[in-house]
Order: C-alpha cells, then sequence, then structure tokens
C-alpha cells in the first residue's frame, strides 16, 4: 500500500524545537489507530501533510479535501503519524523510514509508537500497558511513570520491522503494548494506552466522548480490523499468549 | 445469485471488501468472529457490541452455527446521501468437523459471545507398532 514511498511531505515550515512524535497504525485490536486518532481530535491538533504513497490506491475525503491515508498532525510540540490503512510486509521498511526521514528532519525527541499484545480473557477494568525503549534515558520515563518494562515476549509482523528501524535511528523511541483482544477492535485497550500517553506527556485529555464511543468504534471499525487481520496474517503473525513479566 | 448480481458483488467486494458489503446485502451486519483450535476443542468468539444477551440467539443446524443478535439501539451507516439503518447482527460458521455438538457451550461478557465447542474425547483406537 506504500509503494515506491516517497519522502515525508510537509506542507509549512515547521519550527525545530518540536520534541515528541506519536505513532499509530493500525495492528492488534487497532490501538494504535483508535488511541492516536482520539489523541488528534482531543489536543485539536492540525492535519500539515501526508506521507504519500505513489500512486496512492486510497484517498480519504474529509470536509471536502482529499487527503492520504497516512498523514501528519501537529500541535505545539507534539507531532502525530496516522495511518489509516494497514501497512503491508512489502512497503512496512519504506513506511518506517519514512518516518524517521521526517523525525530527523524536524528534530523529534522521541516517538512513542503505540499498539497491542494479545491477552486472553483479559480484565478490561485493569489493563496494563507495558513499555519498550530504544533509549536508556526512556527507561527514568517508564519508571517515574509506573510503566512496567516489556521483559520478554516475542514482536512481530509490521511492529517488529518499524520498532527495529526506529531501534537502528539515532531517535529516542518508546514502545507502548497495551493487553487486548487481538482479534477485534479493542477501544478500552486504546483507552488505556490513552492513559498512558497523557500521563507520559503530562497532557489532559478528557475520554468522556472516547467512552461514549466505546460500542461504536467496535462497530464502525470492523472493516479495517479484518483488512488488518489480513496484512498480519499473511506475515505469519503470531500473537504472543502471555504478558511480559512485570517491571520491578 | 444471477451472473449479474454475481458480478456486482465482486465489484463490490473489491471496493469495499466483504464485511461492509454483507451488511448492505444481508440489511444485517456481520459481526467480527474469530475461531481457535485448542488442545481439547475449538473456540469461537464473536465481537457483539450494541448487544444484550436476552437479545441473543445461538442455533445449530447440522455442521452451520448461526448467531442473530438484535441491537440495543439502531445503527445507521451513512453513504452520501443515503443512510441505512440495521437493527441485527447475523453471522453463520461453518464448524470444523468432529465437534461434540451435545456438549457445546456458550457465555457473554463484554460484548463477546465465547463459544466452547469440545472434540470427541473417544475414538478408534490405533495400535502403536
Amino acid at each position: 500500500m506504500f509503494k515506491t514511498m516517497q519522502k515525508s511531505k510537509i506542507k509549512k515550515e515547521l519550527p525545530k524545537n518540536s520534541t515528541t512524535l506519536l505513532l499509530g497504525i493500525p495492528g492488534p485490536g487497532l490501538i494504535g489507530t483508535m488511541a492516536i486518532t482520539y489523541i488528534i481530535q482531543s489536543l485539536k491538533m492540525d492535519l500539515i501533510g501526508e506521507i504519500e504513497s505513489s500512486p496512492a490506491s486510497i484517498v480519504f475525503v474529509d470536509n471536502g479535501q482529499i487527503v492520504g491515508p497516512v498523514r501528519i498532525y501537529k500541535k505545539g510540540k507534539t507531532f502525530a503519524i496516522l495511518s489509516d490503512i494497514p501497512v503491508d510486509y512489502d512497503n512496512v521498511v519504506d513506511f518506517a523510514e519514512s518516518v524517521i526521514d521526517f523525525a530527523k528532519r524536524n528534530n523529534i525527541g522521541m516517538i512513542i509508537f503505540t499498539s497491542g499484545i494479545h491477552v486472553p480473557d483479559r480484565n478490561v477494568t485493569s489493563l496494563k500497558t507495558y513499555g519498550l525503549v530504544t533509549n536508556e534515558k526512556l527507561e527514568k520515563t517508564l519508571y517515574d511513570n509506573e510503566i512496567p518494562k516489556f521483559l520478554s515476549g516475542i514482536i512481530s509482523g509490521p511492529d517488529a520491522t518499524i520498532l527495529t528501524q526506529l531501534k537502528n535511528s539515532s531517535i529516542p523511541t518508546m514502545a507502548l503494548h497495551t493487553e487486548c483482544n487481538y482479534f477485534f477492535p479493542d477501544p478500552d485497550a486504546a483507552m488505556q494506552t490513552i492513559k498512558t500517553i497523557s500521563r507520559i506527556m503530562k497532557i489532559d485529555i478528557d475520554l468522556t466522548e472516547f467512552k461514549k464511543q466505546i460500542d461504536y468504534l467496535r462497530l464502525q471499525n470492523r472493516q479495517l480490523m479484518e483488512e488488518t487481520l489480513n496484512v498480519m496474517q499473511a506475515q505469519r503473525e503470531q500473537p504472543s499468549s502471555t504478558p511480559p513479566q512485570i517491571y520491578k | 445469485m444471477s451472473d449479474f448480481s454475481s458480478i456486482i458483488e465482486k465489484q463490490m467486494n473489491y471496493v469495499f471488501g466483504n464485511t461492509l458489503f454483507d451488511d448492505f446485502i444481508h440489511k444485517e451486519l456481520v459481526p467480527l468472529s474469530h475461531l481457535k483450535e485448542r488442545h481439547a476443542s475449538w473456540t469461537l468468539e464473536v465481537d457483539l457490541p450494541l448487544v444484550d444477551k436476552k437479545n441473543l440467539e445461538v442455533t445449530l443446524a447440522e455442521n452451520h452455527l448461526t448467531v442473530k443478535a438484535k441491537l440495543t439501539k439502531t445503527y445507521c451507516i451513512s453513504r452520501g446521501s443515503a443512510v441505512t439503518e440495521f437493527d441485527y447482527f447475523k453471522k453463520t460458521v461453518k464448524l470444523p468437523g468432529g465437534i461434540n455438538t451435545k456438549q457445546i457451550s456458550a457465555n457473554f461478557k463484554n460484548g463477546i459471545l465465547k463459544i466452547t465447542m469440545p472434540k470427541p474425547a473417544d475414538g478408534k483406537k490405533i495400535s502403536v507398532k
């Protein structure tokens, strides 16, 4: 879906002191997509650009404007890259390189990547988010925010490729994996992810609207979930069957 | 189904994918489901948001299991100026062979229907040489 991915394209000049980039793509439970979409809406982030694929296989129409499926938003010192389509194996490296290119050109201090980890029979009232960092300095951020560290387990599929690319780049990255239902849209897990991001970034995100929409999010996202699973299954994704050990 | 219907269905499936197209064709929402094989059973999970347990119907006919559920609120999908209303979920799933149908059980929690279908415990003995 990201055939012949080009470099990220920004519509206007960006300030050089921006620090955090939130990254959400369709994955287990659609956590990344739902969480980052809500944060973008809550913070009233501005659409500032797109990561282009050429030729575009799909476009969206929003407010009478044609927009691509992978978009870049900004508010203050926070950027967000959101994909409304699953990133398949053929294009995931190009996608990750585009994200890194964008981050380097905009002096991003930290990337927060959001995803899920399969936990059968999880308790929706006490979901956990586990953190994985590529830079030692971010270990303290996990500790300060009481985020258990992802100590052992397997990450596969697009997440693995993206994390490998980010790890090999010089940009500090924090991956947040929340316990979720891997096969169905999981707004409860997305909400837990939002709470965790809210703590890390010290921003207040009102979840009232999100809570009202939980059932509808599950209904509306059936198609995207199906497409995402098809992509992940094509890559022989195997969900981790056990949650990682708790960070001490 | 006529040839024309068949062609149109193929085209629509290409554009919208199976789930959304099935919604419109049958006027019923098609829930997501996941069938998993376990050591001694098969488990079918069906995602049924906006559903109360009392409005849930599960029927077994030969090797097909059908789940039908009335929504607590009408769900509308808009496409251009057309609005389609949905009041039901419905899905029929072909079951794997060799299930002990008398032992099938189901529970419904947090909008997810979980149907457990045990594999037969006894069978023909095979001698090991």
